[in-house]
């Protein structure tokens, strides 16, 4: 063991070490480190001015369809003509130096895959049907345009942080604290351990129906077994928009066709299915640089000179019929989720409460990409993602908010800062208090909360109560009582102070909601109606005025 | 069992090999280069930790209280639970708070909750004549409203509770109409007046006063002396010498006197009653109650010794002497017996010492005459 | 059995004849087996190793609850129940103010020993800024901190609260976090599992609940500092009501009978002293606050070992309520926690 330890570092040169695939396997190794370190850093403890949505901030296709969806570019968005740029001169590095999604299942697919070496050349050659991603970015960009961004879907970068968030952080987070309860039982100080947690300092978070994101995941990175990078060949249209891009890219993977001896096996570990042993497939190669690594004979390069032009397919694989029927399909999308008619001005669900600093619903869906760091960001676990209950098949898992589950916070703007398109707009405690700048404004409402009565303790049942108006933060308070005596069924003289709602003060934050004890179907509980974001949506004429006593 | 077949493992047995024999050196300066950028990037990072204004996550107390918004919001009073049928007349179900629920008789129901003062607040209730009240012992007033709701009369009660029968009965004199007679029954003395009662019970002083004169409130105001006399602290609050004098000797009111300081001068006396019969001609019968035994003879000893200073001995009775003033044509009595002294000062001749003295004897020992 | 034709057999059937020795073995395995689950699972329940469970109640998880130690202390003769320090100035005097009022009780030394575990319970319940009056004194923390560590050579201090609100955003906020770390001690946030049940006789709602365990483990001494608050429900919430903040579970339901809860907090709950800042006095819109309109300045610091006392002089002088005191505190006052009537057991000192 120690003898081939000395003879490794005897044999080791430093052309060796600082060749391309192992500075891209430490470029890999950084941006995981550096998403992991986001997602964790998305906490308000640790949030400080890390840039935690800087990898979401720097996704070309979400600034590209934000454009066509908003004709704008939000705060740092602009970070994704970095990307482009990259792209430009270097092709699809991206997909396999920088991407944490790529390099999940680059890492999954490489640990179990035990394909002999014929096995392994075959799993790596161009399938017709890698076009489908084409298709996808194809429908996704003409749906960003016509006003509804479902990007996110897919999106690589989006869908990490929001398996990130809503799956992987809670389920690391049950198993340490199993683990402590466990050390502690050995009188262990577990301090330490709450550093590795994702929400430390709370209890459990749960995210209502993260379930089926989990199991998009558990797919996707599964089918790395049957088709080695099946999402990145397949599915992903952010590796579809980089393919398109990088036609025009200034390196690429060259093989020289004199020296080639046709053996395929630079087959053997091609990630993105490029077809190096051919017409290397420009828009497919994801310049991992494996089949240099791969050539015996040193026949192929990554590079910008002497460039074999016959021996090259630039352009995606997408023909004129094929992209016919994605634009139709695009074209046809936007009507076809928008008449479904669960989330328009004139229906829409009542628990479609969106958090503080959120846009206008119409501009909402054009902005979300339900990347779901403002979920993550969430410290009171009052932001869910949607299930296609609270905002149709367009809002799927866009940020909502249940006050079962938290409320939400006074004095807390998290997820308005770590939002990287503006759905969420970047607000301060004092916009949304309405205070100070803001005071004509006055403060943000994210809806009004109401009472039923027939569940209510004091109302319905002669048991005094008033959860609610203790909680309630604003001052004054927005739940008043009406004090009341009455005689029970048992006879007894009892106070109750019977609350109810003064929808000017209220903000519609779902504490009340959330602190209910009445706690299925809650007896107090906030509806969208009465956000201040929409004037659609508006619930009062005007705020009534305190008068001098 | 079958052996793990080869191709059954889990995990990829494949070593990393390099196939390729030319590494160019641009590749080798691209790969430092590279690394220095992701150092330097990384760098740039973890150096954004602080880099945030950090009053953006909360606001500023200066504008918390620029933007104060006070609180002026109208909050309804208590609603009061109405018995049904009552024609919104208030019952809590006959919550009468401290008093008797016997104050109700007659369907009569409580107009207000019963409400309790104490020192601090009295003066809520009273305004300014709460000082009189606190100075001569006030401890707790009740009061509550009563209402008829057949007849629409309303009346109401005061109680103060004096903590003792002395500073129920100093605050009674105090506040005494002095031309109207009290009365006496059970253990309440009052006097009537065209509204109600005013009187003390025990260590009450009370007033029961109706809305505006009429039938149904004097019988009331009987009713409720009664029902007040029920109560505990009237019934203990009474000493046993003024029931002697007022009750069964039947002196007025206003000649019965507690003195609690200073009797005859002398600082050492203290707690005594005095009784003036009507038909007395200025003779006045004293009575003190002393623990026990020997503590009365102390003190008999002593009020002998220092009477003898104005007095001088005429006659000696059984347990006790008969003294002359020394200047005045007056005669006092010092007796003794048990833990009792009484007796009787300014009786104006020696001759009618006897028969006032027998009178009293019998009253406080409850003797056959 | 009749043999296969010229005694040729498939040359893949293999014949296996069992002998009487692996049948026998075979025998008593499956015997042995099955007699050992028959008695695991028809054994009476009391037997050693009966698995059995008649009613169905024996598979009901049982939970261990713990109990609480009484952390009262004997106050040295000659002390006050309940210890005032004052001063005009509050704001900038209000660690002098602290020292005063725990002088008049006997010093903080005669209470912690050199290497006690001490236990302060703030009350972070809401994210305020520490000026509305809605949590604790970060400040009054600070200086009590310092005077364990330092002065009492406590081994270790920690801070501990279960907010209403995000647990971490709390702490942060009403500046308690900053506040014990500058001065040495360790916050204790209630994650998931820090609680664990409780057992407290005498404690008629919370006979049995989920309590704030992970920061009570081999603490000696616990100290509750406390703001003065109104309260809807209840009055004022001030030092007994503070003990909420351990609770876990579905704590709202408390409200159903709130004065009910708080007495049996008291019984909860033996501290060795209690605080009271008196310089942040949230007069009205409690127990949340949130508008500086709603605070008044005092200008006292109470320290008491007698708990109940201590409201009520804080209820009577502070919230400026007169004496018709809740009702809790007569409650607290019946099971032993204290006594309401102050009179001559306090004791005022100009810092």
């Amino acid at each position: 063991m120690i003898q081939k330890l000395q003879r490794t570092i005897a044999e080791l040169s430093w052309k060796k070490v600082l060749r391309l695939t192992n500075v891209r396997i430490v470029s890999q190794a950084f941006f995981f480190a550096v998403f992991l370190f986001s997602v964790w850093a998305t906490w308000t403890t640790r949030l400080g001015g890390y840039p935690v949505s800087r990898i979401l901030e720097m996704d070309p296709l979400v600034m590209v369809a934000n454009i066509l969806s908003t004709g704008h570019v939000y705060r740092y968005l602009g970070w994704g003509l970095v990307i482009i740029v990259v792209t430009l001169l270097f092709g699809r590095v991206f997909c396999n130096w920088i991407c944490p999604y790529g390099t999940l299942h680059q890492f999954i697919g490489w640990l179990f895959n035990v394909r002999n070496g014929k096995e392994r050349i075959d799993s790596n050659r161009y399938a017709d049907f890698y076009f489908v991603k084409y298709a996808i970015l194809t429908v996704f960009l003409i749906m960003a345009f016509m006003g509804s961004l479902q990007i996110g879907l897919l999106d690589p970068i989006c869908l990490m942080y929001r398996t990130f968030a809503t799956v992987v952080a809670p389920m690391s987070d049950m198993g340490i604290d199993q683990l402590s309860n466990g050390l502690r039982l050995l009188n262990a100080d577990t301090h330490f351990l709450d550093n590795l947690k994702f929400g430390p300092g709370v209890e459990e978070r749960f995210f209502v129906g993260s379930f089926w994101i989990g199991v998009m995941i558990v797919f996707l990175v599964g089918m790395n077994i049957v088709i080695p990078r099946f999402f990145c060949r397949v599915l992903c249209p952010l590796g579809a928009f980089l393919g398109t891009l990088s036609r025009f890219a200034v390196f690429r993977i060259n093989r020289d066709v004199h020296k080639c001896t046709d053996c395929n096996l630079c087959l053997t570990r091609c990630e993105g299915a490029a077809d190096p042993q051919g017409a290397v497939r420009q828009s497919e190669c994801f310049s991992c640089m494996n089949c240099i690594d791969d050539c015996p004979e040193d026949a192929l390069s990554f590079t910008m000179t002497g460039l074999d032009t016959k021996q090259v397919v630039a352009s995606p694989d997408l023909g004129r019929r094929r992209f016919f029927f994605a634009s139709l399909a695009g074209v046809m999308a936007v009507p076809f989720v928008k008449t479904h008619g669960v989330n328009v001005d004139h229906h829409f669900s009542p628990e479609l409460i969106r958090p503080p600093g959120s846009v206008e619903e119409a501009e909402f869906l054009k902005k979300c990409i339900k990347c779901d760091q403002c979920i993550n960001s969430c410290p009171t676990n009052v932001l869910q993602p949607a299930s296609t209950h609270q905002g149709g098949i367009e809002a799927l898992w866009t940020p909502v908010m249940d006050f079962r589950m938290g409320h939400c916070q006074l004095k807390c703007t998290m997820c308005s800062e770590v939002c990287p398109t503006g759905a969420i707009r970047k607000i301060t405690v004092e916009e949304k208090m309405g205070k100070g700048d803001y005071l004509e404004e006055g403060p943000v409402r994210l809806g009004t909360a109401f009472f039923d009565k027939g569940r209510c303790l004091p109302h319905a049942m002669e048991i005094p109560c008033v959860v609610c108006e203790e909680v309630c933060p604003v001052s004054p308070k927005a739940i008043q009582t009406k004090d009341v005596e009455a005689k029970d069924v048992y006879g007894n003289i009892v106070v109750l102070n019977k609350p109810f709602m003064v929808p000017d003060l209220c903000i519609g934050c779902g504490i009340c909601e959330h602190e209910c004890p009445v706690k299925d179907d809650r007896a107090v509980y906030v509806t969208a109606v009465g956000e201040s974001r929409s004037k659609e949506r508006r619930l009062l004429l005007r705020q009534r005025e305190l008068k001098d006593a | 069992m079958a052996r793990a077949k080869k191709k059954d493992r889990i995990f990829t047995d494949r070593e990393r090999k390099l196939f390729r024999k030319r590494i160019p050196s641009t590749e080798s300066i691209f790969g430092a280069g590279f690394l220095a950028f992701v150092i330097g990037m990384g760098s740039w990072f973890f150096a954004q930790k602080n880099n945030f204004d950090p009053s953006e996550r909360d606001i500023s107390n200066e504008l918390m209280v620029a933007d104060s918004v006070e609180d002026k919001l109208f909050r309804m009073p208590l609603e009061r639970w109405t018995e049904p049928g009552q024609g919104g007349v208030v019952s809590a179900a006959a919550d009468t708070g401290y008093f008797p629920e016997a104050i109700l008789e007659h369907g009569w129901q409580p107009s207000t909750r019963p409400q309790e003062f104490v020192a601090d607040n009295l003066y809520e209730k009273i305004n300014g004549a709460a000082p009189q009240y606190i100075d001569f012992g006030f401890q707790k007033l009740y009061y509550i409203g009563l209402v008829q709701p057949a007849t629409n009369a309303e009346i109401s009660i005061e109680m103060y509770d004096m903590g003792e029968f002395q500073n129920a009965l100093g605050i009674f004199a105090a506040q005494r109409d002095a031309s109207r007679d009290v009365i006496n029954r059970g253990h309440a003395y009052f006097y009537e007046t065209s509204l109600g009662a005013i009187g003390i019970a025990g260590t009450y002083y009370f007033k029961i006063a109706g809305a505006e004169p009429g039938p149904e409130i004097e019988k009331k105001t009987q009713y409720l002396i009664d029902a007040l006399c029920g109560l505990k602290q009237a019934q203990i609050g009474t000493p046993t010498a003024f029931q002697a004098f007022a009750g069964t000797m039947g002196i007025p009111f206003q000649n019965i006197q507690y003195q609690r300081t200073d009797v005859f001068q002398y600082d050492f006396a203290k707690d005594f009653w005095f009784a003036a019969p009507a038909d007395g001609d200025g003779m006045r019968y004293y009575v003190h109650e002393t623990p026990d035994e020997s503590a009365a003879g102390d003190l008999y000893n002593k009020l002998l010794e220092n009477h003898l200073m104005d007095y001088e001995q005429t006659a000696e009775r059984e347990g006790g002497v008969v003294l002359k003033h020394k200047y005045l044509d007056e005669y006092l009595v010092l007796e003794k017996r048990g833990s009792m002294i009484y007796g009787l000062d300014g009786a104006p001749s020696i001759d009618s010492v006897d028969g006032s003295l027998s009178k009293l004897e019998t009253v406080i020992f409850h003797e056959e005459s | 059995m009749k043999k296969a034709k010229d005694g040729i057999q498939h040359p893949d059937y293999e014949k296996a004849p069992m002998s009487r020795r692996a049948l026998l073995g075979k025998i008593a395995a499956t015997g042995g087996i099955a007699g050992a689950a028959g008695y695991a699972a028809w054994a009476p329940e009391g037997a050693p190793g009966s698995l059995r469970d008649t009613s169905g109640l024996r598979s009901v998880p049982k939970v261990t609850p713990l109990r609480l130690p009484d952390f009262r202390v004997e106050k040295p003769a000659g002390a006050a129940d309940v210890g005032i320090g004052r001063h005009s100035d509050p704001l900038q005097n209000d660690a002098s103010m602290l020292r005063a009022a725990l002088d008049a009780i006997g010093g903080l030394q005669h209470y912690v020993k050199r290497g006690d575990i001490v236990m302060v319970k703030p009350n972070v319940a809401f994210d305020r800024a520490p000026a509305l009056g809605a949590t604790s004194n970060p400040r009054l923390l600070k200086e009590l901190i310092h005077m364990l560590i330092v002065d009492c050579g406590a081994q270790e201090v920690r801070v501990a609260d279960n907010p209403i609100e995000s647990p971490p955003d709390c702490f942060a906020k009403s500046r308690i976090g900053e506040a014990s770390q500058t001065a040495g001690g360790r916050v204790y946030l209630p994650d998931s599992n820090a609680f664990k049940m409780l057992h407290t006789p005498g404690a008629k709602l919370i006979e049995n609940w989920w309590f704030f365990h992970r920061p009570f483990t081999n603490v000696d001494k616990v100290i509750g500092l406390a703001p003065i608050k109104d309260h809807n429900l209840c009055s004022a919430s001030m030092g007994m009501k503070n003990w909420y903040g351990l609770l876990g579970g579905t704590r709202n339901q408390f409200h159903q009978d709130i004065h009910g809860i708080v007495s049996d907090l008291s019984v909860m709950m033996r501290p060795t002293l209690t605080i009271l800042d008196g310089t942040h006095v949230l007069m009205q819109n409690g127990p949340t606050g949130g508008d500086p309109s709603n605070v008044k300045m005092g200008d006292a610091v109470i320290a008491a070992v007698d708990p109940v006392a201590c409201d009520a002089w804080a209820f009577e002088y502070l919230l400026e309520r007169g004496r018709d005191y809740p009702s809790y505190l007569y409650m607290a006052e019946e099971k032993g926690s204290g006594k309401v009537d102050w009179a001559g057991r306090v004791k005022e000192i100009q810092a």
